[in-house]
Formats: C-alpha cells, sequence, structure tokens
C-alpha cells in the first residue's frame, strides 16, 4: 500500500503532500522534511529507492524520481513493487505533462487542485487505480466537462486565469 | 443624528462589499505568498487571508466558496491550521453542483482524518451521491469511500458499494472495487462475504484499471485470511488464473526478428498487480491442478521476458516473488535465482539493488549451495561490493556472506575485509565478521592478522 506521495522542489519545498494513512498535521511538516533530507543529498547516479524504516517504521520504503526541479516522492510498505512504483511515478509525470503541456514547477504551485485531480485518478486509497495513460486522460476529460456543464457565472473566466499564469511564467 | 446613522451604516455595507467583492483568486493569494521574504511575513499574510475567508464563510458567502476552500488547500500543504475549513467542506458537499463537490471531497480528504466525528455529518450526502445519475459524482463519493471510511461508514454504505461492483460502468466498477478493498480492511468476513461473489463479475471487463483493482481486491482478500475457501477454490481462482494468463501472455511483443525469443513489455503496471496478486494467492494455498497451471505461468514468463528494460525487469522481479512464495522444484529455483544473477550486471542500479535485494531472502530459503550453482555468481556478486550506493554495497556485503562456504571462503572473506576497510564502519565490521565465524577454521594467518588491525 502507498502511504503517502509527496512532491517537492530542490529546497525542500512542499508541492503536493497526500496522505493515504493518518498523519497528525505536526507531522506531516515533518514528514515532508524528513523526506528531503533523505533524498536530496543523493546523486543522480545512485538507486532510486531509500529504506525508510528509521522514519516511517519498519518496511517501509522511499521511492522516488528527481526530474528537474522536482522530487517525486512515494513512501509505500513491502506489499507494492519497487519496480512497480517507479513506472507508477513516470506514469503520474507524463499525464501531468499531458495535462498541462510541458508541465512545470509553476504549474504544481498555481493548479494544486487540479495536481490532486489528476493523481485521484492514479491512486485511491493509497492503491493503483489506473496505469493506463488513455483512461487516465478519459477520465479527467469526463470531469472536466461535467465540472463545466453546470457552470455558472465566475467573475473569472478559466481562459483569463490560465492566460495569467502563463505571462507569470 | 440621521445623517450620521446612515454614513455609518453606509461605511459598514461599503466594507461589507468590499470583502466581498475584493476576494483574491487562488493565483493572486499564491503570488503573494510567494513574493513573502521571511516566514512572519508568510504567517501574517495567512492570518489575514484566513480572517478574511471565515468572515466570508459566516456571511454565507455562494460565489467564492472554491476558490476558498482551494486557498485553506493551499495554506494547509504549507503547513498551517485551517480546521474551520471542514464544515464549510461539508456544507459544500450538500450542494447539487459537481464542480462544488469537487472541490469539497478533496478538501474532505486533505483536512480530515477517519477518527474524527464530523465525518458521519457526510455519510447522509454520501448515500445521496451514491445514488446519483451522473457517473463522475458517484466516482467522487467512491474515492472518498476508498481513502477514508470509518468502520461505521462503510458497515453502513456496503449494500450501494456491492451494487456498484455490478455497475454496468466499467469506470464505477473499478472504483467500487478500492472502496471494497476498505471495507474488507475494516469490516469481519461475515459482514463482506458477498464481495467474493463479485469478483468473477469484475475480471470480465478487459480493461488495465480493472484488473488492476480487481487484483488488489483479492490480494486484500488472501490477506485478510478466513476466506471461505469453497467459493475462493472453485469461484475466484480458476477466474484469476485464466484471466491471468491470458493477460500476461497476451500484453507483450516478441522482437520483430524470429530469432529473437524474448518478449517485451510495454506497461508493466497491470502485470505486475496481476502477478502480486497470484503469489498472494500461492500464499493462501492452491488446489493441486491450479498449482501446475501457476507453475507452467511463472515458467514461461521467467524465461521468456526480456530483462534490458526497467518493466521487463519489473514483470520479472514480481514473477521472481511469486515463484519464492510458490517453492517449487529445484529447476525453478534454478531459473529464478540466475534472473536474480542477471539483474546484477543491469545498467540501472534500481535493478541491481532489487537484484540484490532478493538473493537475500533467496539464500535464506535455498541456502548457499543453491546460490552457488548458478555460473559466474561469484565474480558477479563481488563486483556488487565495488558499488557507488552505500545502502547497495551493505545489501551486496549481505549477500557475499552468504555464498561464502568452506570452498571459496578465502576469496570471499578478503574481499569482505576489503569492504569493512573501505567503508570505515566499524558496526559493520561486528556484523560481517562475526557471522563467519564458521569459515575461519580454513582461514589463513594473513587474513587473521588484517583483521587484527582493524
Amino acid at each position: 500500500m502507498i502511504k503517502s506521495i509527496v512532491v517537492l522542489n530542490n529546497h525542500g519545498q512542499p508541492r503536493l503532500t497526500k496522505f493515504y494513512e493518518y498523519v497528525p498535521e505536526d507531522r506531516q511538516q515533518q514528514v515532508v522534511t524528513d523526506v528531503f533530507s533523505m533524498v536530496s543529498k543523493r546523486s543522480d547516479a545512485l538507486c532510486n529507492f531509500v529504506d525508510g524504516a528509521s522514519i516511517f517504521g519498519p518496511g517501509v520504503r522511499v521511492i522516488y524520481r528527481h526530474y528537474a526541479t522536482l522530487f517525486f516522492v512515494f513512501v509505500v510498505d513491502e506489499a507494492e513493487s519497487e519496480l512497480g512504483i517507479l513506472d507508477l511515478i513516470q506514469v503520474f509525470v507524463e499525464t501531468l505533462d499531458r495535462c498541462f503541456e510541458n508541465v512545470c514547477e509553476l504549474d504544481l504551485i498555481f493548479y494544486m487542485n487540479k495536481i490532486h485531480y489528476v493523481l485521484d485518478e492514479i491512486v485511491v486509497g493509497g492503491l493503483v487505480l489506473e496505469t493506463n495513460m488513455a483512461d487516465i486522460l478519459a477520465a479527467l476529460q469526463e470531469a472536466k466537462r461535467s465540472e463545466s456543464q453546470a457552470s455558472s457565472t465566475s467573475l473569472v473566466s478559466p481562459a483569463r486565469s490560465f492566460s495569467l499564469a502563463r505571462s507569470y511564467r | 443624528m440621521n445623517a450620521k446613522k446612515f454614513m455609518k451604516s453606509a461605511k459598514s455595507n461599503w466594507s461589507k462589499a468590499k470583502r466581498t467583492y475584493m476576494c483574491r483568486t487562488l493565483e493572486d493569494v499564491v503570488k503573494a505568498y510567494r513574493a513573502c521574504t521571511t516566514r512572519s511575513e508568510e504567517r501574517a499574510l495567512v492570518k489575514k487571508e484566513s480572517a478574511h475567508i471565515r468572515d466570508l464563510f459566516r456571511e454565507g458567502d455562494k460565489a467564492f466558496r472554491r476558490r476558498n476552500v482551494a486557498k485553506l488547500l493551499f495554506f494547509h500543504m504549507n503547513g498551517y491550521e485551517i480546521d474551520f475549513g471542514m464544515t464549510e467542506c461539508i456544507k459544500l458537499c450538500a450542494s447539487n453542483k459537481y464542480k462544488d463537490k469537487r472541490i469539497a471531497y478533496l478538501g474532505l480528504m486533505i483536512l480530515v482524518d477517519e477518527s474524527e466525528d464530523i465525518l458521519m455529518l457526510i455519510t447522509n450526502s454520501l448515500q445521496t451521491d451514491l445514488h446519483s445519475h451522473d457517473v463522475n459524482i458517484v466516482s467522487l463519493a467512491l474515492n472518498l469511500l476508498s481513502d477514508m471510511a470509518s468502520v461505521e461508514m462503510v458497515r453502513d454504505l456496503l449494500p450501494e458499494i456491492d451494487r456498484h461492483l455490478h455497475s454496468t460502468v466499467p469506470y464505477i466498477r473499478k472504483k467500487a472495487a478500492l472502496a471494497a478493498v476498505r471495507a474488507v480492511r475494516k469490516l469481519t468476513p461475515d459482514e463482506t462475504s458477498s464481495i467474493l461473489d463479485a469478483i468473477p463479475h469484475l475480471f470480465e471487463s478487459k480493461s488495465s484499471g480493472m484488473y488492476i483493482s480487481a487484483a488488489a481486491l483479492v490480494s486484500t482478500l488472501c490477506k485478510k485470511g478466513t476466506l471461505d475457501m469453497h467459493v475462493f477454490q472453485t469461484r475466484v481462482v480458476p477466474v484469476v488464473i485464466e484471466v491471468c494468463s491470458n493477460y500476461l501472455l497476451r500484453e507483450r511483443s516478441h522482437g520483430s526478428s524470429a530469432s529473437v525469443s524474448k518478449a517485451s513489455v510495454k506497461s508493466p503496471g497491470v502485470h505486475v498487480k496481476l502477478l502480486s496478486a497470484m503469489r498472494l494467492m500461492l500464499n493462501v494455498g492452491l488446489l493441486d491442478q491450479h498449482r501446475d497451471r501457476v507453475y507452467e505461468l511463472l515458467t514461461v514468463i521467467a524465461t521468456t521476458t526480456e530483462s534490458k528494460t526497467l518493466s521487463g525487469c519489473s514483470v520479472l522481479y514480481e514473477c521472481v516473488r511469486a515463484i519464492i512464495a510458490m517453492n517449487p522444484d529445484q529447476a525453478l529455483w534454478d531459473t529464478s535465482i540466475s534472473v536474480l544473477v542477471n539483474f546484477l550486471l543491469h545498467k540501472e542500479a534500481t535493478v541491481r539493488y532489487i537484484g540484490l535485494q532478493e538473493l537475500i531472502s533467496v539464500a535464506d530459503i535455498r541456502g548457499t549451495d543453491a546460490l552457488l550453482q548458478i555460473d559466474g555468481v561469484k565474480s558477479k556478486v563481488l563486483s556488487s561490493l565495488s558499488e557507488s550506493d552505500p545502502t547497495m554495497r551493505k545489501r551486496a556485503a549481505e549477500v557475499v556472506y552468504r555464498s561464502t562456504n568452506d570452498s571459496n571462503c578465502e576469496e570471499m572473506v578478503s574481499a569482505l575485509l576489503d569492504y569493512v576497510e573501505k567503508s570505515k564502519l566499524p558496526g559493520l565490521l561486528r556484523m560481517d565478521v562475526g557471522r563467519l565465524s564458521p569459515c575461519w577454521k580454513n582461514a589463513q594467518p594473513q587474513m587473521i592478522g588484517r583483521l587484527i588491525c582493524l
């Protein structure tokens, strides 16, 4: 089972945190710090697994991938296959890339809720839901359609807020 | 006097209107937060914005609720307490708009934990949503159930989960399967016996997500134990094995040239989950005829999957784990050990790590001799001692220790001593040397000298 998913940048700032087992709020920030101290010092040539037993309890492994400025970190128990999780991280990142056209850190900062929606189509309740990208994208598209169908008048149209973020970048 | 009163009320109305219509967007708040240079500035910003949001919530504002919940989630991620957001999320859940519900459920999943009483308040709106005609709304409710439902909630809503396990929409079925996983974990086997009956039906639809979540359900049932063995053996196991053998052998492509006998795997996700479900079924125990089919299947996968790519390796790795659970005859053991030994030479460090880790457990079960029977195992294991990653070197030392016997003692021990000298960790020394003591009777005096130097 996946215990938690943390995305953080090279400076250790959280960009996405999701806990599938209850962690008290003050502990959550500690987890981010711990995870960062684990993965940040490792060079990219080393393997993508770290033993997390000292922090999360026996049998827990920390599996991560490093993309440009971001670390995608999955904390899992022994029931999950390490290599399977590595593949899952790749699926997650590729899906984000398709949703945001060349995803970058700023997308994660400004559209945190959307990133959560993407994640919810891939992992639910700590279990893998889907690894086929076409199906994930179709489900997201469907949800988006459903969301706009019942749209009321909103003061800032989505198109405008979108272009704002682009110019900021 | 009247004019004064009028001015006062106009002023208060104006400030109220300003507060409402000056509600900043999520983007603006994030930008402002990022512009802060010190921690105290950040704190002041969050405090001010939270107070504003709290006022809007109290006034019953409807226009900006979604935006404000999103802001609160952003603050929460950065470590601020925003407990007052929960009630608003619960109110939003009851809205009949999908986009309100979407952010409300997200907020609940992030802010609330399963032990909180507040969760009981949403059981009713969950019940309504599970009956909705909109697939997306049902899926939100199922997501929440599998994410955080408490014992009482799954008990109350189990009939709904059951109903959705038989839904005609595959997307709902796969989400219901994961909600059923939660139910199996939380409730007693008696209460969830109906779930077992739904499994054959789940495997009928041929989508990857369906296979993954159905496999997760089977795995959870096996882990929980105390299954109705009769139903399990006669109705569940045959279906799972059938699906596994069809899927695992079909969803792979052989190279273009006929001489290539190895098959590559494109997306290993489903393979890995099906194989791990099979491993857990083997742990529960299978009838002989089923065991034979699994044996055949595992042999084919272990011998014909290519090991160059990461995806091929993840299938092989899961296959080897299933083989270990099966505890088969000598031939299949040898196959799986050579698969692992080949991992040690892979270009990806991750695969080498997996190889070392699994060799440790194989050696613990089968003993040193089984390991040494494989060609070239010694040199491959010794070369792993020079890995750049310390955790890998540590595992390599474990494997070296396990593949040491009387005949190769000298070579292995001297390599281990090199390793201990280089790593300069006295703790490791005690571990490795202490356990090798049976081999010391053959050791050279020179080596003992080196040991004393340490």
